[in-house]
């Protein structure tokens, strides 16, 4: 027999594909890589207030300017959504990201402080999102902590029984400090289509 | 003698007007001792000591009605039958309610008596007595009178309420004294609401042509437990729109360029102009989506406006708010079954 509070427990699984575009200028150059990501995702709503998610992905992203190297990108992240009224929440998170070519790996630690709207349209069949985040640490080895770091995302989320389909664009936008006369730039764009189901009762 | 009741009145002239009223009591005794004794003259005396406009106690109506009454029946037993029947119909002018008790007073009293009541004409109503009444068991009882036969109508009103709130007690041909029960309730069956009511009682004679009327009023109130106030309405708030407005079609669209817009400017302007603009393929495909959905949303609500589910989550409103007034109903008609009326003496139409 279940007790209230696990009867308010709710768990769900999700997996997306995502297209993913790196493009970054070291100072010397821009250069740029895409390729595809898939991953998956588990959440967990507890009550109406409370979700927390963890991520893992993975990618491989294809140099498309002369002279660079292709990378493996992998990923894992860990955030807790809190709403704050119809269609609002508010998350903070932690995200470890490592780049890796057959020369090197760059690991990227990142916490993100964020929030999220959601409208309903099509009588609540369909969601419009929107979020952004700041991420107030951004911890890459060998580069200092840039100025300017964010993440931005728009999309459509369609309902569907115990499930839900949804695709997002999304943007993270990192401005190193200028070092000497060379500054570093980069920003990640992905188009990610995401599948979520409920699991269990 | 006189010179006795002289003395005994000057006495009572002596004491004060704190002891005015049993001044007068003190006499009427005296004259009822007398006229017991059957010393007619001394007790005629005093009687027509206290009912002398040059009386100077205060004397109560009921004080008059009984020294009238009392100076009758010394007068029938002096033979003075004109004089006795004089006084009688000046004590039943003044209370309706006045009677001879046969045990007490001889047959030809009594017979004057009957035949003063035969020539005066009056109607009374007594006084109602505070109590409390439960109308499922009990009955507010009143007393009238009329001196001879006549028509009597008894009607019962609430006072300053218009339209006029009432019910007919009594209406027929009556002698004497009459108890006509109220069971509370006005003729259209409910209980009589609270308030000050007015009893009239309006006679016609049946032996000479005249009439006479007299009221009195008591205040009517109810002892129970309060009512509980139905749930109002549902209103606005309360119920889910059950079509599909145009605004709210033209919102999703809205949305949905919104999410369009948002994703060009996301490619466009937030990137670094340095590193050129992220995926705009990408943000285009989502655009194209978002306006496909939005376009397809806004035909499709405005064709089927109908929106089941909020039909039936209002109908389940509606049921829930009518089980719970009629569970309220059914409590306050329990409540209103057991209320007790609180009747009280009033004065006048006044508060």
């Amino acid at each position: 027999m279940s007790t209230p509070a696990v009867a308010q427990r709710r768990f769900e699984a999700a997996a997306f594909v995502a297209a993913v575009e790196l493009r970054v200028d070291p100072g010397s150059g821009l250069e740029r890589f895409s390729g595809p990501m898939i991953g998956g995702e588990a959440l967990l709503h507890a009550g109406t207030l409370w979700t927390f998610a963890v991520r893992v992905g993975d990618g491989s992203l294809t140099a498309r300017t002369p002279g660079g190297l292709n990378r493996d990108v992998g990923e894992l992240s860990a955030e807790a959504r809190v709403q704050a009224g119809t269609g609002l929440s508010f998350s903070a998170g932690a995200c470890r990201r490592a780049y890796s070519t057959v020369l090197a790996r760059q690991r990227w630690n990142t916490l993100q402080l964020g929030v999220e709207g959601r409208l309903p349209f099509l009588g609540g069949a369909m969601q419009a999102v929107a979020r952004g985040a700041l991420l107030p640490v951004v911890a890459v080895n060998g580069l200092d902590h840039p100025k300017t770091a964010y993440t931005v995302g728009t999309g459509l989320e369609y309902q569907l029984g115990q499930g839900a389909i949804g695709i997002v664009y999304s943007l993270e936008r990192y401005d190193f400090p200028a070092q000497a006369t060379m500054q570093r730039l980069e920003q990640v764009s992905a188009l990610t289509v995401r599948g979520v189901v409920r699991v269990g009762r | 003698m006189r010179r006795a009741a002289l003395g005994l009145a000057l006495a009572a002239l002596c004491a004060g007007p704190a002891t005015a009223q049993n001044s007068t009591a003190e006499l009427l005794q005296q004259a009822h001792q007398f006229y017991e004794q059957v010393d007619i003259e001394r007790a005629l005396l005093l009687l027509r000591q206290v009912v002398s406009p040059s009386w100077p106690f205060e004397i109560t109506p009921e004080q008059r009605v009984d020294a009238y009454k009392y100076l009758g029946a010394a007068l029938a037993l002096r033979g003075q039958s004109d004089s006795a029947m004089l006084y009688f119909r000046a004590a039943l002018e003044r209370d309706a309610f006045t009677d001879l008790d046969p045990a007490t007073f001889t047959p030809a009293q009594v017979g004057l008596f009957a035949q003063a009541r035969r020539l005066t004409f009056a109607v009374a109503a007594r006084s109602v007595a505070a109590r409390r009444v439960d109308p499922r068991t009990e009955r507010v009882s009143f007393t009238v009178v009329s001196t001879h036969t006549a028509t009597l109508d008894v009607r019962l009103s609430l006072v300053g309420v218009l339209p006029a709130v009432g019910v007919g007690l009594f209406s027929a041909v009556s002698e004497g004294l009459r108890e006509i029960d109220w069971n509370g309730l006005l003729t259209d069956g409910r209980l009589a609401p609270p308030g000050r009511y007015e009893l009239l009682v309006a006679g016609q004679s049946r032996l000479r042509s005249t009439w006479d009327t007299t009221w009195t009023y008591f205040d009517l109130a109810y002892d129970r437990e309060p009512l509980e106030d139905t749930l109002p309405a549902l209103g606005l708030g309360g119920l889910l729109p059950e079509q599909v407005t145009d605004a709210a079609a033209r919102s999703d669209l809205l949305k949905a360029l919104g999410v369009a817009a948002a994703a060009v400017v996301i490619s466009d302007r937030l990137t670094n102009h340095d590193l050129g603009r992220g995926m705009p393929w990408a943000s285009r495909a989502l655009a194209g989506v978002a306006v496909v959905a939005g376009g397809v949303s806004f035909a499709y609500r405005r064709r089927h406006r109908d929106l089941p589910e909020n039909v039936a989550e209002n109908a389940r409103r509606r049921a829930e708010r009518l089980a719970a007034n009629d569970a309220i109903l059914r409590r306050n008609q329990a409540r209103i079954a057991r209320t007790v009326l609180v009747i009280t003496p009033a004065a006048g139409i006044g508060p």
